[in-house]
């Protein structure tokens, strides 16, 4: 440590000056965080990078290999390739479904769903709940009025009849299920934006950039959207893992995601069936979702401690104790 | 107060109209009920049937009517009044609901418990643990202890329902079980953080200059002001009741609202699901207007004059 802060200060070096980042550290010293950050990115590169990680074709099916426990022996598998039939050995890590489909590759493909369901989702909703909140925010006025009364309303609804009420009158499918978490969890940034452009709406900088005759687009470009960046970016990570407990929950009952697509929601519920002579088909899509929900949560709980300057400062105050402790 | 009663009654009215325009408006109500292979005579005499031949703002205002006088009409496919059936099934969910609400309550003294000790060992346990039960899928957790404790160690029934009487507590058992975590660690985690965030105010200083001791502080003065929070909290939990109850009533064949809405949706039975979608909405405006009555006698500050 000593000498990186020599190097550092003899010629600053961008990566010395990032190592010796408070934040950075902060987040290297808890290893909860890393990890949960960590299995993220392994997640989301999984499921970007499907086709090449995938060991099989998810859909392939082999009747006779139907229901193997997860294992690594290897199991003879006969596919058709060119009219003839070609016998090759597959090994099965995490078990086969029903129809003899390769559990791991099933589990790889259905988080490309699951994950971009969340993460998609979060983003319309997003988009739309800070339009509507910065309008109320600064603009005020009746618009302000009637936007916050529709949040009222919207915030008063269970999300879940609310998805179902969307998915019964539009049909289930991918699409509606995003049009859903536009229409059931726009509220949550709209109320955040908005409060953070009143709070910024009476500050010296804004009023000074109208006293130069700054537009109000160019106030909301420059002054007001980067300050609305970290209180969005912790609620999105913490809205993402609802995403898809909430989609999980939606394909389960059906009015989700339909096969022959799949999502780790779908492959439990048609897992369901076969709970007692199997049980891997239901634990192991389960256990991807919460592991996942997990780590979006936990990795959001941390950027809201680090965002907040009063938790942040318990944080590295930590970390630095911890440092000088001779821990960490 | 008799606003803020406006305001529920008006939020209740705005969402059945939203749910009135989008069966009638984005859709058609008579191809949400029949199949996709119906003839057009059926359609014409379904249409005919129900009034659906009249026009939009005479059903509009028939549609409150009935909502008004809770006559939801025929259950299409149970040939019962759908009221009726609400009312069977409205208990079921209640007495469920209640009780997981109950035992996610041992999420506050935990949640004190590890404010004690900010960042110690409790603390931490206590943190991730909470995190974890509200990442669990509900209805995993379902099928998890229906493989666990019914399946392989076999000591409760898999499903059923055999009334809300003492025989049937072996039923509710598991259902509870599957919904509780969830409530247990919000309430944990919201009355950890709002605790240490009462801890770090100025009257706490001062309450220990004055020489009070900790737990008199913290059980006398901080709990007393976290309570806002807490009770906000339990409130949404107990609102949010469907969230979970729906599909854990699925799995568990636990005759509910949940489970009457879901098997409405699939029979496509559109009187089931106005009258469910209906009563859930009161149950939930109801809910929050206890909790603002509460907010009152909690901090005097707060009137709705």
């Amino acid at each position: 440590m000593a000498t990186d802060m020599t190097t550092a200060v003899q010629k600053p070096n961008p990566i010395v000056a990032l190592w010796n980042n408070a934040l950075l550290q902060a987040f290297l010293n808890d290893p909860i965080t890393l990890c949960s950050a960590l299995f993220l990115f392994v997640i989301v590169m999984a499921a970007v990078f499907a086709p090449f990680v995938a060991p099989y074709d998810p859909q392939n099916q082999q009747l006779k290999l139907r229901h193997l426990p997860p294992d690594i022996a290897a199991h003879p598998a006969t596919m058709r390739v060119d009219g003839q039939n070609v016998t090759e050995d597959r090994r099965f890590v995490l078990g086969t479904d029903h129809l003899g489909r390769d559990y791991l590759s099933r589990l790889i493909y259905g988080g490309r769903i699951s994950i971009s369901v969340g993460l998609l989702g979060v983003l319309v909703s997003s988009v739309i709940g800070v339009f509507l909140g910065i309008t109320a925010g600064y603009y005020r006025g009746i618009l302000d009025d009637i936007i916050m009364r529709a949040v009222d309303i919207f915030m008063s609804v269970p999300l879940l009849l609310l998805a179902l009420m969307v998915l019964f009158i539009l049909g289930p499918s991918f699409t509606n299920i995003i049009i859903v978490f536009a229409i059931a969890r726009w509220m949550l940034f709209c109320r955040v934006s908005r409060g953070v452009v009143l709070s910024l709406r009476e500050q010296a900088f804004v009023d000074a950039a109208r006293a130069i005759g700054a537009s109000d687009g160019r106030i909301i470009g420059r002054h007001v959207l980067p300050n609305l960046i970290t209180p969005l970016l912790t609620l999105a990570a913490l809205e993402v893992p609802r995403n898809i407990l909430t989609e999980s929950t939606l394909s389960f009952l059906g009015f989700g995601i339909q096969p022959p697509e799949s999502s780790w929601g779908l492959m439990l519920s048609q897992g369901r069936d076969y709970i007692v002579t199997a049980w891997w088909v239901v634990v192991v899509p389960g256990t991807a979702i919460f592991l996942t929900a997990l780590s979006f949560n936990l990795f959001g709980v941390w950027m809201r401690a680090v965002s907040d300057p009063l938790q942040r400062w318990r944080w590295l105050k930590a970390t630095k104790e911890a440092k000088e402790a001779g821990v960490g | 107060m008799i606003r803020r009663l406006g305001h529920s009654v008006f939020i209740v009215a705005g969402l059945m109209g939203l749910l009135f325009l989008a069966i009638n408006v984005l859709g058609d109500p008579v191809e949400l009920m029949v199949d996709e292979d119906a003839s057009q005579e059926t359609i014409d005499a379904l249409r005919a049937k129900f009034g659906l031949d009249r026009p939009l703002y005479i059903r509009f205002a028939d549609f409150y009517w009935d909502l008004a006088r809770l006559d939801f009409g025929k259950s299409l496919r149970h040939r019962i009044d759908a009221q009726e059936m609400i009312f069977d099934r409205l208990p079921n969910t209640a007495v469920l609901a209640l009780v997981a609400w109950a035992i996610g309550m041992l999420g506050i003294p935990l949640g004190m418990l590890a404010a004690r000790r900010p960042r110690g060992f409790f603390d931490r346990v206590v943190n991730v643990l909470s995190f974890a039960v509200i990442s669990v899928p509900q209805f995993w957790l379902a099928l998890m202890l229906i493989l666990v404790i019914s399946v392989q160690l076999d000591l409760l029934p898999t499903s059923g329902f055999k009334g809300l009487g003492p025989e049937g507590w072996k039923y509710m058992v598991l259902p509870a079980m599957a919904l509780a975590p969830t409530v247990l660690g919000r309430n944990a985690q919201i009355t950890r953080s709002t605790m240490i965030e009462e801890v770090a105010k100025q009257y706490v200083s001062t309450a220990r200059s004055k020489g009070l001791g900790e737990t008199a502080i913290l059980y006398g003065h901080v709990l007393k002001n976290a309570s806002i929070s807490i009770v906000t909290l339990m409130g949404d939990e107990l609102a949010g009741f469907m969230n979970g109850s729906t599909v854990v009533e699925i799995i568990f064949g636990w005759p509910g609202i949940g489970k009457l809405l879901i098997d409405g949706i699939n029979a496509r039975d559109l009187p089931i699901v106005t009258a469910s979608v209906f009563v859930v909405a009161l149950m939930v405006m109801v809910i929050n207007l206890c909790v603002d009555l509460l907010y009152t006698w909690l901090d005097p500050r707060i009137s709705y004059s």
